[in-house]
């Protein structure tokens, strides 16, 4: 089943053309690795893809539902599509768990219920003994894990991680992949992981390589042997 | 929708918490005047003392106070007997006697009575209060506390208030009580709990005052078996005695209008005070939120990414917007809460400061919460309406810039609401100029609407003034393009230093125009600084002669000249004034009415006096029995004519009054604002008349007029002194007061986003420093800054505040207010001190304490990993 799906889409800021036409679907289950040098166009690609920012031209698909027919984005952001990003994730003054629980109250679930499913997304990344310290009393590893499952807390299972690594050495890197791997295999969730090592890219189940907002290249087979 | 309020109150609640810096500026901003007003609240209405709260120290523990009246016929009053009257009769040649009174009340009755004394207390006397009934009686339980000592039980004996005890006096000393300094012993402390101020004598009746002849308030108290009900009241009333009755002052209703009186909303119209009301609100709420303004623009600056993360997360533009503006209202909250208690505990302690010091009346403490309700809900709004801005900016930002580091400080776009900032401007100028026709109230609505265009237009004076910023030197600069760049926080804190400069700059045109108009009212026989030292003539020859000796003793070095008064063959003093005033003065030329000519009887020694120069052609005129007018408005053909009457004899109403004319010569005086006229001895005695020498004068006095009353009072009473002083120098002080207020609105405001701006420079000015900036330039940067937002907020407001000031003379004109005459020549005085204090003295004052106090040592680099 297809969760996001990208069609011929562009997007160009003033004079520049951050991405020139660029189609991808991701489906439930598959990680998926963009790679490609800075200015290629890796995070405009995940911004337009969670709906963070409309296309110039194409289209985008979110669990069968064209992004230009809605108007309010930040409702899809809410119920479908989780952001990880490389740093400053967190709000470093609430909890672990009230960080998880944010987007579900934002959409108006009680905040008894939304810490309950908190707690189930921290269990399931395996974090779930951070549920009462703040961010500043975290390691790198484990703020990305809270990271991953305020994406994942509810019902959401697009995940958009844009350079999660970027901040942590290998084996703590490693983890997180750990991680997004399993919850891709355990829960379904389809993930677009924007790197740039291809340590990291080989847990995907395909890697696309961008250029000049142009996708140039791509693998389908797991570079396993990068790992 | 509450959800979405809790998740938006606990991200506010906590970041309040890590950024301490942040949240207590801001709190000190919505919270002090939260503070002020509720203290003054307070202080107000613990001050304001009701008949309820006064029953123990009027009554003890008796029932009623039964108040005897000169005359007998019935007796209208109010509820606290404060106000009687009574239809005129003869007085009776009896008084009042407890048998007479028993007849009309069962009970125990005390005697009381009070009125005012004189005590001689450090070389002078002092009034004050004397209370005569005997506190040994269980019945005056709680009208005094014993402090020290004991209560007077013989009628020797007195005991004394706090306040004479701060004068010196102390129990065993004896006390010389009235005129007579009759010697009194002090037995005893005792303090009112409603005056806790107020210098006051306790004795047994008739120990100091005497009997008082059922006038000023005596009577007695009454213990009666039954309350004393409104059936009794009028029948005492119908029998000659007012009444003060512990029931019915105890079931009175309370006054449910009295409740607004901390807003001074009992003066005028209903809807005027509503509208006075309303440009308060407006000024407190724009004041207090363009302070804290800068401080919640440069939170969400450092919050920009944080909230992008939100907005990632799927956190719409209007819940972001709600997240923001539950900073305000946390911050508010809390604010509120701290300024409300500490502003209770402030007025508790100023009340009783007070009280004790200044003889303010005291009640139990009292916090009129409507009042301080309100004040809090304007602390919130303030707190809101400061967050309005940054939380609007926030919901419009793009998550996807600002997460890709491509959003700008604040966008480049549009410049604030130009539009809307110029219309209001317009409406404004154009308010104020109808405005000035009608009253000071319009003129204020005006003004408000004039401040807030000039607030929104802010922006656009900031990004007009950066562009312009290329020719300044380095340091300024910087500061300049970092101000125009972050053009939210710069704009709110030149708002806040210019609504401040506004306000000041209008009323300190007002207070010295309205001064310089009284001053060119003033008339006077003497120039300034003179001394006149005068008494009746009826004051003996001998008084006399110690008055001229202790005068003269208390002025050494200073020459005196006698003044002499008329009287008649009785011995009468004799009032000489003008007969006719010229009703032909126009033009430039001072129309005044008769009574402000004095006519003083004096020789060639006060002539020069009074001129301060000789004047030959006058002198001789007055040697010749001439009469000398300083101004040629009464003389006519040469001559002059004065009405002669016996002094406080209401003659000039009757046909006692004899008219002399006498030729005339005028003087020029030594100072515009003189007048009168003076005739010699001889003139006088031509006519028949005496002379008795009762006036002194002296030139050049720098003492204090009150410490010479008292000092000469002391030697005779009754004694007339004065010292001639311009009438606006009381404007300093009062210019003074608003130049400190507005100091600390336009430090406070520059410091806060002076501060807040440096801590964001702060890598900008490492940079400098590492590509070899001298740290001075460091401190040149962020004097320039406060120079910026300080100069340039008080630059406009001295646009805005002339307008409005300018306005408000001319319409306090027109409502015939602060002593103008038709007559008289509009005056527009500038106080050029005071505004270059305003305009120039405090930009530059904030930029060298902001330069002085910035820290110039470079953050030493941190290895990241």
């Amino acid at each position: 089943m297809t969760v996001v799906k990208l069609r011929d889409v562009t997007r160009v800021h003033g004079q520049v053309r951050a991405l020139g036409g660029v189609s991808l679907e991701v489906s439930a289950g598959e990680l998926v690795a963009v790679m490609g040098p800075s200015g290629s166009g890796k995070s405009t690609l995940l911004n337009l893809a969670g709906g963070l920012d409309r296309p110039t031209s194409g289209a985008v698909e979110i669990e069968g539902r064209d992004l230009a027919a809605v108007r309010d984005l930040a409702a899809v952001r809410r119920r479908s599509v989780g952001y990880v990003f490389q740093d400053l994730n967190l709000i470093p003054s609430l909890t672990a768990a009230e960080n998880v629980m944010l987007p579900r109250e934002f959409d108006g679930v009680p905040a008894r219920r939304a810490r309950t499913e908190a707690m189930v997304a921290l269990a399931e990344v395996g974090a779930e003994e951070t549920a009462g310290r703040f961010p500043e009393e975290l390691s790198g590893g484990q703020r990305q894990r809270v990271a991953i499952a305020r994406a994942l807390a509810g019902e959401r299972r697009l995940l958009l991680a844009d350079e999660p690594t970027g901040a942590l050495d290998t084996a703590t890197g490693d983890e997180i992949l750990r991680v997004l791997r399993s919850r891709c295999d355990e829960a379904g969730a389809a993930v677009l992981l924007v790197t740039h090592e291809p340590r990291y890219a080989a847990w995907a189940d395909r890697v696309i390589y961008l250029r000049d907002g142009l996708i140039v290249d791509a693998a389908d087979v797991r570079l396993e042997s990068a790992r | 929708m509450i959800p979405v309020l809790v998740a938006a109150l606990r991200v506010s609640r906590r970041d309040a918490l890590r950024a301490k810096g942040r949240t207590a500026l801001i709190m000190v901003m919505i919270g002090l005047p939260v503070l002020l007003i509720t203290a003054v609240l307070t202080s107000n209405a613990t001050t304001d003392v009701s008949p309820r709260e006064r029953l123990d120290s009027v009554l003890g523990s008796a029932d009623a106070r039964l108040v005897t009246l000169p005359l007998r016929t019935p007796v209208k009053q109010d509820l606290s007997a404060e106000y009687v009257r009574q239809p005129k009769a003869p007085r009776p040649d009896r008084q009042w006697t407890p048998a007479e009174i028993g007849r009309l009340i069962h009970g125990r009755l005390l005697r009381y009575q009070q009125n005012a004394t004189e005590v001689r207390v450090n070389g002078g006397y002092d009034r004050v209060e004397a209370l005569e009934v005997d506190l040994r009686d269980p019945m005056t339980r709680g009208m005094r506390t014993l402090v020290e000592g004991r209560f007077a039980a013989a009628a020797g004996e007195v005991a004394v208030s706090p306040a004479l005890t701060d004068l010196g006096v102390r129990v065993g000393d004896t006390l010389a009580v009235t005129r007579q300094d009759r010697p009194l012993r002090v037995v005893g402390v005792v303090q009112n709990p409603n005056r806790p101020g107020r210098a006051e004598l306790v004795g047994l009746p008739e120990s100091v005052l005497g009997h008082q002849n059922d006038g000023n308030s005596s009577g007695w108290l009454a213990d009666t078996s039954a309350p004393v009900l409104r059936a009794d009241v009028r029948r005492l009333n119908q029998a000659g005695l007012a009444v003060y009755s512990r029931e019915l002052i105890e079931r009175a209703p309370r006054g449910g209008a009295d409740d607004w009186r901390g807003f001074g909303l009992s003066i005028g119209p209903p809807e005027e005070r509503l509208i006075g009301l309303g440009v308060g609100v407006v000024i407190v709420v724009a004041e207090t939120a363009l302070l804290a303004g800068p401080a919640f623009a440069v939170g969400l600056r450092r919050r920009r990414r944080e909230l992008a993360v939100l907005a990632a997360q799927g956190v719409s533009g209007r819940q972001l917007k709600a997240v923001v503006l539950a900073d305000g209202l946390v911050l508010g909250g809390a604010a509120v809460l701290v300024g409300v208690v500490l502003g209770v505990l402030t007025g508790m302690a100023v009340q009783s400061a007070g009280a004790r010091w200044m003889d303010w009346t005291q009640g139990p403490l009292d916090v009129p919460w409507l009042q301080v309700l309100a004040t809090a809900a304007l602390g919130v709004v303030s707190g809101l309406t400061a967050a309005l801005v940054p939380a609007v900016q926030a919901s419009r930002q793009s998550p996807a810039q600002v997460l890709t580091g491509r959003a700008g400080v604040d966008p480049p776009g549009r410049a604030g609401r130009p539009v809307l900032g110029t219309v209001l401007v317009v409406l404004g100028a154009g308010g104020c100029f109808v405005a000035a026709r009608r009253d000071q109230l319009a003129v204020s609505v005006a003004a408000v609407v004039l401040g807030l265009g000039l607030i929104a237009l802010m922006p656009l004076v900031i990004r007009s003034t950066g562009r312009l910023a290329g020719r300044l030197p380095l340091p300024l600069r910087l500061a300049v393009r970092d101000a125009s760049r972050h053009r939210v926080r710069t704009a709110s804190a030149a708002g806040a230093v210019m609504a401040a400069t506004m306000t000041a700059v209008a009323l300190g045109l007002f207070a010295a125009s309205s001064a310089a108009q009284r001053e060119a009212g003033r008339t006077s026989l003497v120039p300034l600084d003179t001394l006149t030292v005068g008494v009746r003539v009826s004051q003996s020859d001998e008084h006399w002669s110690r008055l001229r000796e202790e005068t003269e003793r208390l002025l050494p070095g200073t020459p005196t000249v006698p003044g002499m008064v008329a009287t008649n063959h009785r011995g009468e003093e004799l009032d000489l004034r003008p007969a006719r005033a010229d009703r032909q003065c126009t033009g430039g030329q001072r129309c005044r009415p008769v009574w402000e000519w004095p006519v003083v009887v004096g020789d060639e020694k006060l002539l020069r006096s009074l001129l301060r120069r000789d004047d030959q052609r006058a002198a001789a005129a007055l040697a010749r029995g001439d009469a000398v007018a300083f101004g040629p408005e009464l003389v006519h053909d040469g001559t002059i004519e004065l009405a002669v009457g016996v002094l406080g004899a209401d003659s000039f109403g009757g046909g006692q009054v004899r008219t002399l004319t006498l030729p005339a010569v005028v003087a020029t005086p030594a100072e515009a604002a003189q007048s009168g006229v003076l005739i010699g001895e001889s003139a006088l005695k031509a006519a028949g008349l005496r002379t008795a020498e009762r006036r002194l004068y002296a030139a050049g006095v720098t003492a204090d007029r009150d410490s010479l009353w008292r000092a000469l009072d002391a030697v005779s009473a009754g004694v007339y002194v004065d010292v001639e002083r311009r009438w606006d120098e009381d404007t300093v002080p009062v210019l003074f007061l608003m130049l400190g207020a507005a100091m600390v609105l336009v430090l406070g405001g520059t410091f806060a986003a002076t501060g807040l701006a440096a801590a964001d420079m702060r890598q900008d000015l490492d940079t400098m420093s590492a590509v070899g900036a001298p740290p001075r330039v460091r401190r040149f940067v962020v004097a320039a800054q406060a120079a910026y937002i300080s100069g340039l907020g008080a630059a406009v407001g001295l646009a805005g505040g002339t307008v409005a000031g300018a306005a408000m003379i001319r319409a306090g004109r027109n409502a015939g207010g602060l002593g103008w005459r038709p007559s008289e020549p509009e005056i527009f005085d500038i106080p050029w001190v005071f505004l270059a204090g305003l305009v120039v003295g405090l930009p530059l004052l904030a930029a060298l304490m902001a330069g002085a106090f910035t820290r110039t040592r470079q953050a030493r680099a941190r290895r990241v990993g």
